[in-house]
Formats: structure tokens, sequence, C-alpha cells
């Protein structure tokens, strides 16, 4: 388990800290959406789960290793893989499977063994038969997954994603997030940073950060039925939850969570 | 005066044998006063446009002038601002309002500070509390403005901006989306994106492609007349607008249509009344 418990992080000459008295749990096998606006420290929060960065109070661990202690850091981030926003920064291989095989290669895993891990993390994430692609011929969605392949091929326990769908289009969001379920299913532990409301409905749990501290931590249904708090949070509702809340309250029996339009005409003509 | 595209196409690689047609037969008039929405899915040809429009691209085919002359003749210089992706990654200087002051001082502004404040301010940040900082201590929706304040304070008359919104929240967002409309005041401005919903209520005309060429070119009226066709190209409208669309697919009685969710919810529920 990664367990943050009643972290504080002040960054040098901040005025307020980035994170204040914030406590979180991921099991393995668990989604959790971490969601906030633009500052409030949700990539803090992520940097901390492989010790990218250090808590200034309060205590980090993954399976019951303290990030702070130094001798453990490898290991810590061998089970916690992390993935960026941008997949251009994150892409160090001419090829993609040179690409996903930088991580393990530089571990020593022996040749049979990366072989393995290479083709098994291009297959999850979709990419197999793309071997030998060169990265720069791939589509943004292809490179955000293949940059999820370059992690997986860590045998990872864990997952931290900030914001890894907000450089792709409506393809290349839906194929990530078919991914980050296929992966929960198998087991890993997956941490997603998002500010849409809409790419968290799946998660089992989703976590609201306001000006580093947690605001909410409950279902994404809860939070859809109280909009005006989710907009406090800079937390973006998907429209169509506002317009089905604002047809419930016109005494529409629509259910809460019908995104698409059809349902909703077909609801409100039956 | 016009920003004017007529058969426009681009090929990248032309006459090598591995030649990719990524562009072709693009046709507009920007006018200064204008928001023009271009829109399409990843790999459409939008990013090879906006660079054909700026001069960083020699066409393959038809041409591109700006109020009359071609984008890298002397006369266009300064006509044309752009705001790529991710802007923010292209901070140079030590304080924001040094960064923002580069273009004009360039240009050979009188006083390029007095500029870059006005083009702050025009994005919403305060010249005198943000000014001061260094880059790197902006947040996201901060960082993003003031790069497009960086392109504002070119004073051009064209005002071009790839994704200007990705990876913003909802406050991000809005405050962009309010300096990018309000540059309208004194330039034509076209925005690229493959998530046009929150510029639609604010364009005057939407250009969209699909694999290179346009399979939409009219006002946002005429868009919502089309829109079985627009989809079939594989873009989509917003939902709540859609579900409008649909709705007056049905025979339902709807006037205009309502952009934000709780007047889409006003407009389905008074057609549905009408109908009784």
């Amino acid at each position: 388990m990664i367990d943050v418990r009643d972290v504080m992080v002040v960054y040098p000459g901040a005025g307020r800290p980035a994170l204040d008295g914030v406590s979180l749990t991921l099991s393995p096998g668990e989604s959790v959406a971490l969601l906030g606006a633009n500052g409030s420290g949700k990539s803090t929060l992520a940097r901390l789960c492989n010790a990218l960065l250090l808590p200034s109070a309060g205590t980090v661990s993954v399976d019951g290793m303290d990030t702070r202690d130094a001798a453990a850091v490898w290991d810590v981030r061998s089970r916690v893989g992390f993935v960026q926003q941008n997949p251009e920064n994150q892409i160090v291989g001419t090829v993609a499977e040179e690409d996903v095989a930088f991580g393990p290669e530089n571990l020593g895993v022996p040749a049979g063994e990366l072989r393995r891990r290479v083709d098994d993390a291009l297959e999850a994430v979709g990419l197999a038969g793309m071997q030998r692609r060169e990265p720069h011929l791939l589509s943004d969605g292809q490179k955000q997954r293949l940059a999820i392949a370059g992690a997986l091929a860590m045998c990872p326990a864990y997952l931290v994603l900030d914001e890894p769908t907000a450089m792709l289009d409506g393809t290349g969001r839906a194929e990530v997030a078919a991914v980050l379920q296929t992966l929960r299913d198998e087991g890993v532990g997956i941490l997603h940073i998002t500010h849409q409301l809409a790419e968290a409905a799946d998660a089992d749990r989703l976590v609201v950060l306001s000006e580093g501290r947690i605001v909410y931590e409950g279902t994404p249904l809860g939070l859809i039925g109280e909009p005006e708090r989710a907009e406090r949070y800079g937390v973006d509702l998907p429209h169509m939850a506002v317009l089905t809340a604002g047809l419930r309250a016109r005494g529409i029996d629509v259910p809460a969570l019908m995104l698409d339009a059809e349902s909703v005409v077909e609801a409100l003509w039956r | 005066m016009a920003l004017i595209a007529r058969g426009l196409g681009y090929i990248y690689g032309q006459g090598t044998g591995f030649g990719i047609d990524a562009l072709r037969g693009v046709d507009f008039d920007l006018s200064p006063g204008e928001l023009l929405v271009i829109a399409g899915a990843t790999g459409s040809g939008k990013s090879t446009l906006l660079r054909l429009l700026a001069g960083l691209l020699r066409p393959s085919a038809g041409s591109v002038t700006v109020d009359g002359a071609a984008p890298d003749a002397r006369s266009a210089r300064g006509k044309v601002a752009i705001v790529f992706q991710n802007p923010e990654s292209q901070f140079f200087a030590e304080s924001v309002l040094a960064d923002v002051a580069f273009g004009p001082g360039n240009l050979g502004a009188d006083d390029p500070d007095v500029v870059a404040a006005d083009a702050l301010a025009a994005v919403g940040l305060d010249p005198d509390t943000f000014g001061g900082r260094s880059p790197l201590t902006l947040s996201g929706g901060e960082a993003r403005r003031a790069a497009i304040a960086g392109a504002l304070a070119m004073r051009a008359p064209y005002l071009l901006l790839d994704e200007p919104t990705a990876g913003l929240d909802s406050r991000g967002r809005r405050d962009v989306i309010a300096a990018v409309t309000a540059e309208r005041v004194r330039a034509g401005v076209a925005v690229v994106t493959h998530d046009p919903d929150e510029f639609l209520s604010h364009a005057d005309h939407v250009l969209a492609l699909s694999e290179g060429a346009p399979v939409f070119d009219g006002s946002v009226a005429a868009l919502f007349d089309a829109f079985r066709e627009y989809e079939s190209a594989g873009l989509r409208l917003p939902e709540v607008v859609r579900a409008q669309l649909l709705a007056r697919e049905r025979g339902a009685h709807i006037p205009s249509i309502g952009f934000e969710p709780r007047e889409a919810a006003r407009v389905l529920m008074a057609a549905r009344g009408d109908r009784r």
C-alpha cells in the first residue's frame, strides 16, 4: 500500500504550504482519481509517492518503506511507476521497444526476461506489433500509451499518472482510459490525476484537493450531486451532468449519470 | 484587409517519393474583429495549416496572403502573432514582464514595458503583482496566460493560437477564453483546437478539417443545421448542444440553441412543454 500520512510540503519562498495535513492511501487493484484546480497540490502529491519529492513533515511509505530512507529509494521507485502529462517529455528511445526497455535494461534485467517484459508491456497498452515503430510516427494517444508501457516494464505495483490525457484528443483519452481500467483489474494500484470529473467517473474513489488540503473524499457520483461544490474546487463537472441535474430539478426523472444526448432526449420525449 | 487562404495545401517531403499529403483545398478569409475556430482531430492537418498561415511553411498548393502580401514578405512582418502549443515552455526571461516585453522590444516599440504591462492586464494578470515574478513560479493557468500576453504584446492584426486551453482547469480555461475572445476588438483571431466546445459560442466562423481536407466551413448556425455531416467526419459537437439538435430533429420547436448546460435544460423543458 502507498500510505501518505499527515503530510506537509512547503516550497522555499512560497506563501502557503503546497500540501497541508494530507493523508491518502492507495492499495493494489484500486483506482483513485485525484482532482483539483491548477495549483491545488495534485502534482506535488504525485511526486511524493515515488520519492521524487520528500515531505517537509509527515510520512510517505510504499509497502512499508519510508520514502525518506535513502537506502530504499530505488526499491520505492521500482514499485511506483510515474507517467507525466506530456508524452514528448518522457520518450527516450529511437524505436518503441528500446524506449520501453530503457528502465529495466538499466537495472540489468537479463535479455530473455527483458524481451518478455517489453512485449508484455506493449501488449498491455495495445501497441503489440509496433515494437520497431519510431515514436515520432505515433499518434499522441499512442505516444502516451508508449510512455505507460515504459512504466509497466518496471513491473510496478502502483502507477501514478499526472494528467496523462491533458494533451490528448477524445480518441486518445478513450484509449488511455481503457488501458488504465485493464491494469486496475489486473491488480495494479492506479492514482490518476485529472481535473475532469468525466474521466474520474470509473474510479473506485475520488479525492479532491483545494489549496493543499483534501476537501472531498468519496464516490464520483457523490460530487456530481453537488455541482456548486465541485465548481468551487475548480473541478470540471461533465456538462451533461449539470444538464440532467437541471432536468431533475424540474421534475424529470433522468439518472444523474446519463451523459449522452440520445438517452436524455429519449427520456424527455418518451 | 484580411488574412486569406485560397486552395491551400501542403505535402510533407514533396518530391521524395515518401510525401505525406497533410492538407488540401483550404479556403477562408479572416478579418480583424472575427473569431475563426479551426476544429479537427489529431492528425487532421490543423497544425500544418497554422504553420502555413504564419509563413513557417511554404504552401505546396494555393496561397496565403496577409493584407495582400505573402506571409514571409517584409510588409507582412509583425502582422501575424502565433501562440504554439504549450507556449509556457518557451519562457526564457527572468521576470514575467521582461518575457512579455521581449517581442515588442524587438519590433522597436517605444516603451516595451508599457506595452507588456497592457498585455498582461488584458489576460487578467495584474502587472504589479505578476510582472516582477519569475515565469517559473506561475501556476499552469497563469503561465499559459502570460505566454499569450507575449503574443498580444506584438499588437499584430492577426492572432493565431494552437490549442490555447489544453491542460488547463476550468478556471484557467475560462480566463484564457475571455482573454482570447476579447482580442477581437483589435485583431482577427483564429483558434486551432481538437476541443472546440468552449469556443463555439464565441465563434463567427467554423472550419472543420478531417484528414487534411475541409468537411465543414460556415457559421455556427449553419454548423448546427449540418451537424450530422460534421459528425460523419468523426467530429462531435458538445453533448448539451447535440441534445437540443436531436430534439429539433424530432420536431421540437427550438428557436435558439443554449450552450451553457443550465440554459440547455431550460430550452429542452420549454420545447417539451410546447409540444404538449
